[in-house]
């Protein structure tokens, strides 16, 4: 979707059209809810995070000013929201309060239908959480979701260089992981 | 991990320079082993982002969910303001009541005074026979104020309350009615005893 097209669905969601809103938000839902799962590693986290962006989305949309890509931003408040989800859990794990977690491992309630797919899913993901949290959100960035360095620096705030540094060590670990699997 | 691997990433990423990116090309197309290995790692790189199978029917639950949580949300809200509200109309009645409970000489003071009577019933003789003594001997109502403070512990609002509005002759009229000869006599003598007569 093109940024003009973006942006007159957002004009005429602000003036009160409710489908404009649903057909921009089509268009990025996957994006957030993939992203959020690779980073969060369960399907229980991910759809949470998805839903708080849309609200986000949903209350804030007047607040954009187009001075980056819709896209850039929506991922903004998608990794930020991640980010502190991860800080909550490791916070919650630092003291023990594991209930969440027995919840998400008891809970069948996956759009992942396939047992094969889901295998590897979870075998990426394992891979995934071995690594640092910089390093895992560049990849994810740059890996699936496809962004540029500076899309991604953006969003981060991070220097490119720095970015590339984390991206080609984070990639090193992960086909290193993948070769010996 | 293949020390090729470290150039393959940077390869896939685009991150070589011109002179690099063509050395490594040319070194793909002459060295059969290196171009194995590269496929190798090409497939692994592939793999790794390949698509997953999901349920389709989730994405159309997304946004009506998420907009039923707004729509929860605001209702939570208005139901919070809602349970607090009254709760804070209520208080402010409360206080605003308490603050200007005024004592209604007509109203309250006789039931104030019944209760001086349960416990009080001396003091109720010096109240009524002081003030009828009052009115018949020019006692003041400074004077008798006095003496309720001192002798009877008044409640400080009850007192105040006195001393601004309410006349001997008020309690005369209201009290004294009610008075036998001999709880007269008992004031008159209490009365001259502190020698406020």
């Amino acid at each position: 979707m093109d940024q003009d097209k973006e942006r007159s669905l957002i004009d005429e969601f602000l003036n009160g059209n409710e489908r404009s809103f649903n057909e921009l938000i089509s268009n990025y839902q996957k994006n957030i809810y993939w992203h959020a799962r690779r980073m969060m590693g369960n399907h229980f986290d991910a759809d949470e995070i998805t839903q708080q962006v849309i609200i986000v989305l949903y209350k804030k949309l007047d607040t954009f000013r187009f001075q980056s890509s819709l896209k850039t931003w929506i991922y903004k408040i998608t990794q930020t929201r991640c980010l502190n989800l991860l800080k909550k859990k490791k916070l919650k794990s630092f003291f023990n309060i594991d209930e969440a977690d027995n919840f998400i491992k008891n809970n069948n309630n996956d759009i992942i239908t396939n047992f094969e797919d889901k295998e590897k899913l979870e075998r990426l993901n394992t891979i995934l959480k071995e690594l640092p949290i910089k390093q895992r959100e560049v990849f994810i960035f740059r890996h699936y979701d496809e962004l540029s360095y500076e899309e991604i620096s953006q969003i981060t705030g991070k220097s490119i260089g720095g970015l590339k540094a984390n991206y080609f060590h984070a990639s090193k670990k992960i086909f290193g992981m993948m070769e010996n699997e | 991990m293949n020390k090729n691997t470290e150039l393959f990433i940077r390869y896939i990423d685009h991150d070589l320079s011109e002179s690099e990116l063509n050395l490594i090309e040319k070194q793909l197309d002459e060295n059969s082993e290196l171009k194995l290995e590269y496929e190798n790692f090409h497939q692994k790189y592939l793999l790794s982002k390949k698509e997953i199978a999901i349920d389709e029917r989730y994405f159309s639950t997304i946004i009506p969910n998420a907009k039923n949580r707004i729509v929860n949300r605001k209702f939570n809200y208005y139901k919070k303001i809602g349970i607090i509200l009254p709760i804070l109309l209520i208080g402010f009645i409360y206080f605003f009541n308490s603050s200007s409970n005024k004592f209604d000489f007509k109203e309250d003071f006789p039931e104030l005074l019944q209760t001086f009577i349960n416990d009080y019933e001396l003091a109720t003789d010096l109240i009524s026979n002081a003030a009828h003594i009052e009115n018949t001997s020019n006692i003041s109502d400074e004077m008798l104020n006095e003496y309720y403070e001192e002798e009877l512990n008044f409640d400080p609002t009850v007192f105040e309350y006195l001393e601004e509005n309410v006349t001997s002759n008020d309690i005369s009229n209201n009290v004294l009615n009610q008075l036998s000869e001999n709880e007269f006599n008992t004031l008159y003598q209490e009365l001259k005893n502190k020698k406020i007569l």
